[in-house]
């Protein structure tokens, strides 16, 4: 499934969400990445047809979609942002609800979720009440929702969201398990959860796309633009512009403090290794001069 | 679609809190029934017992049709405690061979629980034949002055009218209490009004609704399925509440056996002009209250998919049923025709029937609020459709 998105443009009132977005999605893991209010979940909204751009066009396979079509919605799952779903229905019974509204026959279903439960680990958990299960929990009843449609397109937002380290490892493995044959974005502002799964990164700022690219592309794109500074604790660091800094360690008595900069940041700083945290903090925030 | 309607009856209907709540309200009912019951049994205290089983004893004789032969035997037992009571001969005290106590209880309760009854029912013929007559005459008159629409609202009359007789003698008193019982009306609005107003608000604030708009069913069939679940939920709280108040009207006053006999055999429906049985009447309520019913739940619905949150749509909700019943108490008489609520008060809208002209062409005002809401209805429906598609 090739999806292409030309010259997307989005204007809520006067304010332009959406700049004439251009990007094109294969097979593969993306990961759509940016600051709260990049426009992330209104590209998405418009690429699931939620939401109706201003102008622009989406290209499936070189055909123009028309979004709520019957044959590109079978193609498609999604993971909404935060979502509560019904709380009083048990996890089999919601998926039944699912497969119903995902026209899929009843017999088929049951096989489809008896699979999936047991994929995404809700097997001891199928006859809880939705409302009773904790945030991880939900998180992979929302996967295996998406999944249930076997899609070719899997739109996860901000799949990992409230979730405690240990949750979000497992939810990490399950999307990779997911991820083969079949295109998936996530879309996200967690830049450790794209650098574990995505093979392909957008960065998005401000309505525009910032950088796209593989993660190793990105990373060259900033190479010898990432520094670490070494600091004792009495010395001063007011000669640091902080809003370029990428991360601070301590390290017994000095701290180091990782400085994503076009300039060399202050005299003793050493130009250091690239990571997709600063690759976002470049394009989103960094030094562009 | 059956999945679907049944995934939305699960959703917003088939959870525990309305299972109690309906179970509760069954309860209530049926205690109110209760009450009712001793309200309106002309044996409902303990003073009265004694009647009670006369009556049996006589009821038991004297029901189904009216021969000359009963007729003449009750007059035989009536007449002597009449002219007894009205030449004030008969004693106060306790006598023996009496049905109830004494001659005086036996004259009322003779008066109270046959012949009121057997007096209506026997000059019933003679009234609706004069009713035929007058309208037969009318029709002449009209014409000749060429008031057709008049013309044709006597001819109406006349063949409402004719033949008209009663023929049989029963107890009615379950039947008038029925359905002059209005109290399970107000709790199955209030069932709707719980159950119906969640219905779309439910998907905004689970933020199911982004779900459903990117399922290849979340649209139309998903629609469809939460209006039909809806009124699958409104027509079975319709009829277990109906069935209850019948059944138990039924239990209370031991004798619902008149079932078959024609709606006017009930003193007050004299004039209408419907020709159906009672039971026939009941089940016309019971349609007529569920139109009603369904055109209020509508706008709950309706109210539910433009809200912004349950505790709004809820108060919403309220404050419409509260402008509705205060159009309705209104002493407006036209409002009343285009108001939903009259369907819950059948027996008022068959009772006295009057004819609308319409180009020249006799219609009964009791049609208009089926014709209202169902155009409640309707709109309701493409209003809540178009928003929907929208999203």
């Amino acid at each position: 499934m090739k999806i292409q998105l030309i010259d997307i443009c989005k204007k809520y009132g006067k304010q332009e969400v959406l700049k004439s977005v251009s990007m094109g999605f294969s097979e593969g893991v993306y990961g759509l990445l940016g600051k709260n209010g990049a426009g992330k979940t209104t590209l998405i909204g418009i690429l699931l047809g939620i939401i109706k751009a201003n102008s622009g066009q989406i290209l499936i396979d070189g055909k123009p979609v028309r979004s709520q079509s019957r044959e590109f919605l079978n193609k498609i799952g999604y993971l909404p942002q935060y979502p509560q779903f019904y709380k009083e229905m048990q996890v089999y019974e919601f998926l039944g609800y699912m497969a119903a509204l995902k026209g899929l026959p009843k017999k088929e279903s049951k096989n489809k979720i008896d699979w999936l439960v047991e994929e995404v680990n809700l097997t001891d958990a199928k006859r809880k009440k939705v409302g009773a299960l904790s945030g991880g929990m939900r998180q992979r009843l929302g996967i295996a929702q998406a999944m249930l449609n076997e899609p070719e397109l899997l739109i996860l937002d901000e799949p990992t969201a409230g979730l405690d380290p240990q949750e979000r490892i497992r939810f990490r493995n399950l999307i990779s398990k997911f991820a083969k044959n079949r295109t998936v974005i996530l879309v996200t502002h967690i830049v450790s959860d794209v650098e574990y799964i995505a093979n392909r990164v957008i960065i998005m700022d401000e309505g525009n796309i910032a950088c796209q690219g593989s993660i190793e592309e990105l990373e060259d794109s900033i190479t010898g633009k990432v520094w670490e500074v070494t600091r004792n604790k009495e010395q001063a660091m007011d000669d640091l512009d902080f809003s370029s800094v990428s991360n601070l360690k301590r390290e017994g008595v000095a701290t180091k403090v990782r400085v994503v900069s076009d300039r060399l940041p202050a005299k003793d700083a050493v130009v250091t290794g690239v990571g997709l945290e600063d690759v976002f903090l470049y394009y989103c925030k960094g030094d562009k001069e | 679609m059956r999945r679907l309607v049944y995934y939305e009856s699960r959703k917003h209907f088939l959870t525990k809190p309305m299972f109690f709540m309906v179970l509760l309200l069954l309860v209530v009912n049926a205690i109110k029934i209760f009450d009712v019951t001793q309200e309106q049994s002309p044996f409902s205290t303990l003073s009265e017992h004694y009647f009670r089983e006369a009556y049996d004893k006589l009821y038991e004789i004297y029901k189904g049709e009216l021969t000359d032969e009963k007729l003449e035997d009750i007059m035989a037992l009536y007449q002597p405690l009449s002219e007894k009571v009205a030449g004030n001969t008969y004693s106060t005290e306790a006598e023996e061979g009496s049905m109830t106590y004494n001659t005086f209880s036996d004259c009322l309760f003779m008066e109270w629980c046959f012949m009121k009854d057997i007096k209506y029912e026997t000059g019933y013929e003679d009234y609706a034949n004069h009713v035929v007559k007058n309208a037969v005459e009318n029709v002449s008159f009209y014409k000749s002055k060429n008031n057709l629409f008049e013309a044709k609202a006597n001819y109406n009359i006349a063949k409402a009218f004719y033949q008209r007789k009663l023929t049989s003698f029963y107890n009615t008193d379950g039947f008038r209490a029925l359905f002059y019982y209005d109290f399970s009306t107000i709790i199955i609005i209030l069932l709707c009004l719980y159950g119906c107003s969640s219905v779309f608000i439910k998907e905004e604030e689970t933020e199911m609704n982004l779900l459903l708009k990117t399922s290849l069913k979340g649209r139309e069939a998903s629609f469809t399925a939460k209006i039909m679940s809806c009124m699958l939920f409104v027509l079975f709280i319709c009829i277990l509440f109906s069935a209850e108040d019948y059944l138990l009207f039924w239990i209370n006053f031991g004798d619902m056996a008149a079932f078959l006999e024609p709606i006017y055999m009930l003193e007050g429906f004299q004039d209408t002009l419907l020709n159906m049985s009672l039971i026939s009447f009941y089940v016309l309520c019971v349609i007529s209250r569920l139109i009603g019913i369904y055109a209020i739940a509508f706008l709950f619905m309706m109210v539910s998919l433009f809200g912004k949150n349950t505790l709004s749509v809820f108060v919403v909700n309220i404050a419409s049923l509260a402008v509705i019943i205060g159009i309705y108490t209104a002493n407006v008489r036209g409002l009343k025709y285009v108001n939903p609520l009259s369907l819950f008060f059948c027996r008022k809208l068959f009772i006295r029937q009057e004819f609308i002209n319409l180009f020249d062409y006799p219609v009964c005002n009791s049609l208009f609020p089926y014709i209202f809401s169902g155009m409640i209805m309707i709109a309701a429906i493409a209003l809540m459709s178009r928003r929907w598609k929208r999203g």
